[in-house]
């Protein structure tokens, strides 16, 4: 039952985009979200019948089904033209895919896969060569990573691990990200940064294998990663272009979940899990709002007031309620997923654990700085362009979500502290074989 | 009874909150009429609740009470229980807090009639009513520090209401920024307490005791360590010296939200945490001593700045800083019930001056117009024992509000800024 649900949350996408490309652009807008929303509900039946069993898949699946449904009813409508949409949509089928799988080899040939959009995104853009050899680079690293993985396994997962560093934009591989999210759409970039594969591919493979680096604090990979995030954040601080100020507080983020994950105890690990949902809804709620704006409005600057807020009230507090979701604000599931992982890093990184407060009390000012830059100032002229209904459901889906948990994190923490156990749990031997359950 | 008084005392206003913004999240929006009603009902129950609980207390010999709401969650040894916490500190607290939201949200009604902001004020009090309850009325740091930070969000977003304005959205960045930097000091205590006696709620921390009584959890440098980032986190939240710049900054929100932020509530949550800690500040010499000189000087700088001020609003408040500042050394040199009844006295009488400020000058006309003469400008013999080679200098020392903000400025976020601007071009330089 359960294999069948999984199949069928992948193909609904699949065969929703396949037939999006050839329908007219109203058709085809109906036709994929039809298509998102079955996959999602299937995602979420899914969920629960392959929890606790497998707890991680039953983490990731459903994010990333929600992230594709919330693109595709919150795309604005020039850019979501048939053929976007198909693509959007067959990604999502392998976002899902990779979120289902733990067989190394699928899970190679699915990182390269969902790579592939952003690059045919950029494409003719000045970052285009940079996001070929970054993304290159990764999908070398660990597909042999994976082939060597038993005759040198010690470099079999320096080899998937450099290769996750560079996918989540880990200093000092994290230039491309800010490169590319403002040379490209930000439809498929969400889709490349929000789930955040490095992350899951990080505990499904690596973590099982050599449990005893994690904790162990010689890999680097949590200092790294709280570098990057305070780094990050202080560079989201002084961007002038909305569009790269929100790439800088992805990779900030990005880079808190990784610190999670290395912590050695369940509850920072839960956080990390917990956080790597959190601020990849956060992050999607932030990016389209921001995407919403800028097609409104064109492309925003930060060092001047824009005076939106009368232009559009509704879209102002999407944006607002959007990024203190995203900077852990009191009851939203960031502030429970941040209470966990600073606990645990500060037991487990003293001295650099203070970079995890530096890098959230900056990513707030940053969050309210931009709003405040934005909306407030001389009004702007013109009609007012507000949220559309459909633009208002697909910000206020993820937002009611991030609030709910932040609120009642009860479930959601379980969820998390099951993933976790079952993580620290797994026989080192060997990363488990496809449908492991 | 006790624990339903002060559940609906606390929560009445988040909940009134989330029903706005939800329905504002949905697209509807509630006339002013019927949002100056919800607004009116939940402060009017709130205010009952309140004085029903002092009541309760009074009547059933109750020195303390916890009243817990629960885990809210758990992952591993990392438990979140949540508790509230009522007694001879909290409940005078809450009735404050409670009567001066429902007196200043019934003047707001009438003040911001028709004002374009009117629904988002208005959301933003009621979230800030529901915070300084929770710091209030906390059982402890992690439920403390919720409150704590929805206190700063609505303070920044308050101070820069008049949205055409770009002023306010500077001043109201600066003061979110001093926020941001001294509440990692309220964070970082409750993460301590965790990690050193697995819970953050008071009576472990602070001892089982009624208030000002009580033997606290910690002991030795961890002790310190958590006075001291109290200490900090109270000094953000009160603008002692030297980070009092924030505050007459703040003067460019609303006049209501400046009454109850800046002249009574808000400004005073940092004396309530540092009272709330007295049984540990009892037992450090250092971070006692500490909290008098900082108050000491803040007082001494409120005053001599102060006293340059040409606006109503920025007299009074460093007429109010100074006030803090006295109070501050009162928790410091190790009073309880004195700098209690301070705070309540003087955020009573800040709420009601900031009230009249608007209509200050009238009243002044109206005073002279009946004495038949200027009124008479006071301060003359304390400046005629400053030598007249030190006045100029202190004036322009006051002109300038102390350099404080230039020094921060300067000395801080300058170099930082700057340090950050060049690592970004560095990057632009790199792939683009």
């Amino acid at each position: 039952m359960d294999r069948l649900v999984e199949w069928a949350s992948i193909a609904a996408p699949a065969i929703g985009g396949a037939s999006a490309r050839f329908l007219a652009p109203r058709a085809a807008r109906a036709v994929s979200l039809g298509a998102t929303s079955v996959g999602l509900a299937l995602a979420v039946v899914g969920a629960i019948l392959v929890f606790p069993s497998d707890a991680l898949s039953a983490l990731g699946v459903p994010l990333a089904a929600t992230l594709g449904w919330a693109l595709v009813l919150g795309a604005p409508r020039a850019w979501a033209t048939p053929r976007a949409l198909s693509g959007l949509l067959v990604n999502v089928a392998l976002l899902v895919a990779t979120f289902w799988t733990a067989e190394p080899r699928l899970l190679a040939a699915l990182w390269i896969a969902t790579m592939l959009p952003v690059a045919h995104a950029l494409r003719g853009t000045p970052a285009a060569r940079a996001y070929a050899a970054y993304s290159s680079a990764s999908a070398l690293l660990f597909a042999g990573g994976v082939a060597c993985r038993h005759a040198l396994p010690r470099l079999g997962v320096a080899m998937v691990v450099s290769a996750i560093l560079i996918r989540k934009a880990i200093a000092p591989f994290h230039s491309w990200l800010p490169a590319a999210y403002s040379a490209a759409p930000p439809g498929p970039l969400l889709l490349l940064i929000a789930p955040m594969v490095g992350a899951y591919a990080l505990v499904r493979g690596v973590v099982p294998l050599v449990p005893e680096l994690f904790g162990g604090r010689w890999l680097l990979l949590g200092p790294l990663a709280l570098v990057t995030a305070a780094y990050a954040a202080g560079l989201a601080l002084v961007q002038v272009e909305l569009r790269r100020m929100v790439a800088w507080l992805a990779v900030s983020q990005s880079a808190l979940v990784l610190v999670g994950l290395e912590c050695p105890d369940g509850a920072g690990m839960a956080g990390g899990l917990l956080s790597w949902l959190s601020a990849g809804a956060a992050i999607t709620g932030l990016g389209l709002a921001a995407w919403m704006l800028e097609a409104r409005f064109g492309p925003l600057r930060l060092d001047r007031h824009s005076g939106l807020y009368r232009r559009g009230p509704a879209l102002a507090l999407a944006f607002l309620v959007s990024g203190l979701s995203l900077v852990s604000f009191p009851g939203t599931a960031g502030f429970v997923s941040d209470d966990l992982l600073l606990a645990a890093v500060l037991d487990a990184f003293p001295a650099l654990g203070l970079l995890l407060f530096v890098a959230t009390g900056l990513n707030g000012f940053t969050v309210l700085r931009a709003y405040l830059r934005l909306f407030h100032g001389a009004s702007a002229k013109g009609p007012v362009i507000d949220l559309l209904p459909r633009e208002r459901l697909a910000l206020v889906v993820p937002i009611a979500l991030i609030i709910v948990n932040g609120l009642w994190p009860g479930p959601l923490v379980r969820l998390g502290t099951a993933a976790a156990r079952q993580i620290l749990a797994t026989p080192s031997t060997e990363l488990r074989p496809l449908h492991h359950r | 009874m006790i624990g339903w008084l002060a559940r609906i005392a606390v929560f009445a206003p988040i909940a009134a909150f989330a029903w706005l913004g939800l329905a504002r999240l949905l697209g509807r929006r509630a006339s002013e009429r019927s949002l100056t009603r919800l607004v009116s009902l939940t402060f009017v129950t709130s205010v009952i609740a309140a004085l029903g609980l002092a009541g309760a207390m009074i009547l059933e010999r109750r020195s303390s009470e916890v009243v817990p709401l629960g885990t809210w969650f758990s992952s591993g040894t990392h438990r979140v229980h949540l508790s509230l916490l009522v007694d001879g500190l909290s409940v005078p607290f809450l009735v404050l807090s409670s009567v001066l939201c429902g007196t200043v949200g019934a003047f707001a009604t009438r003040y911001l009639h028709q004002d374009p902001g009117f629904h988002r004020f208005m959301a933003l009090m009621l979230l800030f009513a529901g915070g300084i309850q929770l710091v209030t009325a906390a059982g402890g740091l992690d439920l403390a520090y919720i409150g704590w930070e929805l206190v700063g969000i609505t303070s920044a977003l308050l101070i820069a209401y008049y949205q055409n304005r770009e002023a306010p959205v500077h001043h109201g960045l600066w003061a979110f920024g001093v926020y941001r930097a001294c509440d990692v000091g309220l964070l970082l205590a409750g993460l301590v307490a965790h990690a050193r006696l697995g819970s953050g709620a008071y009576p472990v921390l602070y001892g089982a005791a009624p208030w000002p009584a009580g033997a606290p959890g910690l002991a030795g440098d961890t002790a310190t360590l958590v006075a001291f980032l109290l200490l900090l986190s109270a000094m953000g939240k009160s603008a002692q010296v030297p980070l009092s710049g924030w505050l007459p900054r703040a003067m460019e929100g609303p006049t209501p939200s400046s009454a109850i932020f800046y002249g009574a509530l808000s400004v005073h949550a940092g004396c309530y945490i540092l009272l709330r800690a007295a049984p540990l500040l009892d037992q450090q010499p250092g971070a006692s001593a500490a909290l008098v000189v900082v108050g000491l000087v803040t007082a001494l700088y409120a005053t001599v700045v102060g006293r340059a001020q040409t606006d109503i609003k920025s007299t009074i408040a460093y007429a109010t800083l100074t006030q803090l500042g006295i109070i501050f050394a009162e928790i410091g040199l190790g009073l309880r019930l004195i700098p209690l009844v301070h705070i309540m006295g003087h955020a009573c009488l800040r709420a009601l001056q900031f009230l009249r400020a608007p209509s200050l000058l009238h009243e002044r006309h109206q005073v002279e117009a009946a004495m038949g003469e200027h009124v008479t400008r006071t301060g003359a013999h304390l400046e005629r024992h400053v030598p007249a080679s030190a006045q100029l200098w202190l004036y322009r020392f006051a002109l300038q509000r102390g350099y404080l903000d230039a020094l921060i400025m300067g000395w801080v976020v300058g170099p930082v800024l700057r340090a950050l601007a060049w690592l970004d071009r560095l990057e632009r330089k790199w792939i683009g």
